[in-house]
Parts: structure tokens; C-alpha cells; sequence
């Protein structure tokens, strides 16, 4: 029998790494609230602790709403109510 | 085809001005009538005002921690903007401004506007000693405490994320550890027959 594990790690060296369900985009959602740079708590999500923006493959959002938040993160940085890079 | 000139088409935007933290009432209030003044000369039209008052910037601003900030919606052309941020930039409380346009292809006068909205209303200037307030890594919850769990760091969904976002494929030993467990574990229930099933899969290529 072929070793379903075996057969995997051989086409990628680093194994399986997806543990768990995908979540969807969470702007894609009917109730989900628009996506405002001018509230930086609600941005926080998509920003790293080094204030770094997530990618898509970590925060689940479709390509549509990554844009979004993209550019929401950096108006918001441009007011300073989200910092480029936090040091401490 | 050229448009008739029976409603005029407009912009909206939003510029937020980031006023000096230690201004005065007076010197609030002398920036929002320029740019109503402004406003009114460019015939652009204001729909609202916010004062959010004094918080912290998010990093330093001419050696400035914390400022005033105010937000302005209003109707307008291009012209009116550049024209109101050539004002901002003259002003010497203001430090930093930033427009953005919200709707574009809006027909003017459709928007009708809230009396109450279009109020300014200043901020009182710091007492002294409550200059320093909690910064904006504090409000946020960037800062990691000392009693952080490891919850915390699942909270954003991917322990590969957790601090090498420049090396995102690179796993770190335990997760490694863990994935490989369960891949022998799920080998092991597929093939009851065999014997005790190899702690790791990968280095056993013998066994065919």
C-alpha cells in the first residue's frame, strides 16, 4: 500500500502544514463591517505586532478585501493612528 | 457626449488635520473657520466636522507625541484641495494632513447636511503633568506583557507567522515535530498490519 504521508513529504520537504479549516474572508461576510482606516483598532488584526501588514495567507481575506486593507493600513499610517514599525 | 450643466457633479472627500498637541481653543478655532472660509471660496460644501481631540500619534510628529486631530468631510473639486491643504501646510499648529476621497460622481446638493455636524467644537489645552497618556501600541495591545500565553500568539491563526515573516515557508522544530507525529499516526491507522509504525516516516526508506 502507498504511504499517503511518505507520498506527501516527498513532494513537499516540509511536510504537511495546513493543520485545521481555512476560514473565509471576513469582509466577504453580509454583516461585515467596511473596512476603515480611520479606526486603527479594527485594523489591528491585519497588522503584525512589528506593524508589518499580514499576508493573505494568514489573514484569509480574498484578494478583493486584501487590497482594501492594504490601502487602509497605509492611510492609516500616513495620520499616525497606525505605526509603520514598533521596536520595542 | 458633454454633460448638462443642470447639476453640477462633485467630489466627496475627507481630509483629517493633525493639529500641535499644546494648541489652543482659540488657535482650534481659528484653523476650522479657515477652512470653512476656504470652503466657502471654492465653493465647496462642508458636510461635517469632527473633533477627536487629543490622542496619541501613533509615532512622533515634529517631535511631538500626541495631537489634536480633526476631521472634515465636504463636497468640492480638486481645486478646493489642493487649495485647502496649500492653507493647512501655512498654518503653524497644523502638522500634519491628509485628504481622501470617499465618493466620486456625487450630484451636489443631494447631500443634505445636519446643522449639528457642521459645529466645531475645541478641545481644552492639557493641564500640565497630563501630558504623558498611554501610547499607541498600549491602546492597540501590541505590547506583549510578561504573562502572555500561548494562546495570545494563536490568536492570528498560523504559528508560521508568529515572528519570521521573511521566511514564512520555515517551520519552527516543534510544529515540525508535531506534523510529523501525526503523519506516522495516521500512517500507522491505515496499515493495522504492520508492525509498530515508524516514529519517522521520512527516514525510512528501507521499507519497501
Amino acid at each position: 500500500m502507498k504511504d499517503l504521508a511518505k507520498d506527501r513529504m516527498e513532494k513537499d520537504p516540509l511536510g504537511p502544514r495546513r493543520m485545521g479549516r481555512r476560514r473565509g474572508c471576513t469582509f466577504c461576510a453580509d454583516d461585515a463591517p467596511p473596512i476603515d482606516y480611520k479606526d486603527p483598532q479594527s485594523l489591528r488584526y491585519f497588522v503584525s505586532e512589528r506593524g508589518k501588514i499580514v499576508p493573505r495567507r494568514i489573514s484569509g481575506c480574498c484578494a478583493k478585501h486584501q487590497r482594501a486593507v492594504q490601502l487602509a493600513v497605509k492611510h492609516s499610517r500616513n495620520i499616525a493612528l497606525l505605526p509603520f514599525t514598533s521596536n520595542d | 457626449m458633454s454633460q448638462t450643466a443642470t447639476t453640477p457633479r462633485v467630489r466627496e472627500y475627507e481630509t483629517i488635520y493633525i493639529l500641535r498637541p499644546d494648541v489652543t481653543r482659540d488657535g482650534q478655532e481659528r484653523v476650522a473657520t479657515r477652512m470653512s472660509e476656504v470652503l466657502g471660496r471654492e465653493k465647496g460644501q462642508l458636510t461635517s466636522i469632527e473633533n477627536w481631540g487629543r490622542r496619541p500619534l501613533a509615532y512622533p510628529v515634529k517631535k511631538k507625541k500626541r495631537g489634536v486631530y480633526v476631521c472634515l468631510k465636504y463636497l468640492g473639486g480638486g481645486g478646493l484641495v489642493s487649495e485647502l491643504e496649500r492653507n493647512l501646510g501655512v498654518l503653524d499648529d497644523v502638522v500634519k494632513f491628509q485628504t481622501i476621497q470617499l465618493r466620486d460622481d456625487v450630484e451636489a446638493g443631494t447631500v443634505s447636511v445636519n446643522p449639528e455636524d457642521v459645529k466645531f467644537e475645541a478641545v481644552d489645552p492639557p493641564q500640565p503633568g497630563e501630558d504623558e497618556g498611554e501610547r499607541i501600541e498600549q491602546i492597540l495591545g501590541f505590547e506583549r506583557s510578561p504573562e502572555r500565553s500561548r494562546s495570545d500568539d494563536d490568536a492570528y491563526g498560523d504559528d508560521a507567522y508568529a515572528d519570521d515573516d521573511d521566511a514564512p515557508h520555515s517551520m519552527n522544530p516543534q510544529a515540525a515535530a508535531a506534523a510529523a507525529a501525526a503523519a506516522a499516526a495516521t500512517a500507522a491507522a491505515k496499515e493495522p498490519v504492520a508492525p509498530a509504525a515508524p516514529a519517522a516516516p521520512v527516514a525510512t526508506e528501507t521499507e519497501k
